[in-house]
């Protein structure tokens, strides 16, 4: 049977489904994996824009998951607990791949030959519609030269369709805050964009 | 002009290319990988004790401590032969020979 075939849970069961992962129960764990996988993979992917890197974060959210439910006290959503180690878990790969990338800039000074020799190909949402997969992977390109705080509120907001109230639950701060996040993240881009397209013509 | 526009026009239709975007999906059997993964070491205490000693911070820490205890050993060390020294020269000046005692014997 094929992982897949698990059907979605009501979100009122979600207190009795974490309350048997706590007591050690599998097939509770496996119910729950298999039916946020997609949440948590989609936000790793809005992130990390790499489909073998999201994976991989995906896993290590559900192991965090497993170890640390204990800590999971209620007082949010269980989504809104793995949007948040999903979201914590990307940000280190981000900041790692940065620190390498600096590591091998470095080395590479020094007549070392583990530089990146060339950019990895554009990112294309296996989400996104066919007649807008080019002009998506250029707003990628553009949200990877976001800061960080905007480009999680604009990822999940825009990527995952996360409400700004979950936002705000997620990255502990207010919505209003969320609001004026998003507002300046579509106002970067745009000028990210603009500058993109005069450079190109 | 027209350029202006057009790129404007080009920044908005990309701004937009998101609408409508279907959630991402994992390739199918994503949780027999996990566990494979969960069995097979991934959550094994020596591999999680390595990576957290493996860690800059954390190896630079160990090796201040050990060579704080290091320095600390020595420096005892030293402050202890001080005393020992001291206390010899101290029972060397108490030493006082027999003739110090008696000039008029011959």
């Amino acid at each position: 049977m094929p992982d897949s075939a698990v059907k979605y849970v009501p979100r009122s069961d979600e207190t009795d489904l974490v309350a048997r992962l706590k007591q050690g129960d599998e097939s509770a764990f496996r119910l729950i994996v298999e039916t946020r996988k997609d949440l948590v993979y989609n936000t790793a992917l809005g992130l990390l824009q790499n489909a073998g890197d999201a994976e991989d974060i995906t896993q290590e959210v559900f192991i965090k998951v497993y170890e640390s439910v204990h800590q999971f006290k209620g007082e949010s959503a269980f989504s809104t607990w793995l949007y948040r180690i999903a979201v914590t878990k990307s940000l280190e790969m981000i900041r790692n791949r940065k620190r390498k990338k600096r590591f091998a800039f470095i080395t590479g000074l020094f007549g070392e030959s583990n530089e990146l020799r060339h950019d990895p190909p554009d990112f294309v949402h296996p989400g996104v519609q066919l007649d807008n997969r080019e002009k998506a992977s250029v707003l990628f390109k553009a949200i990877e030269k976001l800061p960080e705080n905007q480009r999680i509120a604009f990822t999940l907001h825009k990527v995952e369709g996360v409400p700004y109230q979950e936002i705000s639950e997620i990255m502990k701060i207010t919505v209003s805050a969320v609001e004026s996040l998003i507002h300046r993240a579509k106002a970067n881009l745009r000028k990210w964009l603009e500058d993109f397209y005069l450079n190109e013509m | 002009m027209d350029a202006k526009k057009d790129i404007s026009l080009l920044t908005d239709q990309v701004l937009n290319s998101l609408d409508g975007i279907q959630r991402a999906e994992t390739q199918p059997f994503f949780y027999t990988r996990l566990k494979a993964r969960m069995e097979g070491g991934e959550l094994n205490e020596w591999n999680k004790w390595m990576s957290i000693l493996s860690r800059p911070v954390v190896s630079l820490g160990i090796l201040l401590v050990f060579l704080m205890i290091n320095g600390y050993i020595i420096f005892s060390k030293m402050e202890a032969e001080k005393e020992v020294s001291m206390a010899s020269s101290d029972y060397a000046a108490m030493q006082v020979s027999y003739l110090d005692n008696n000039p008029e014997l011959p």
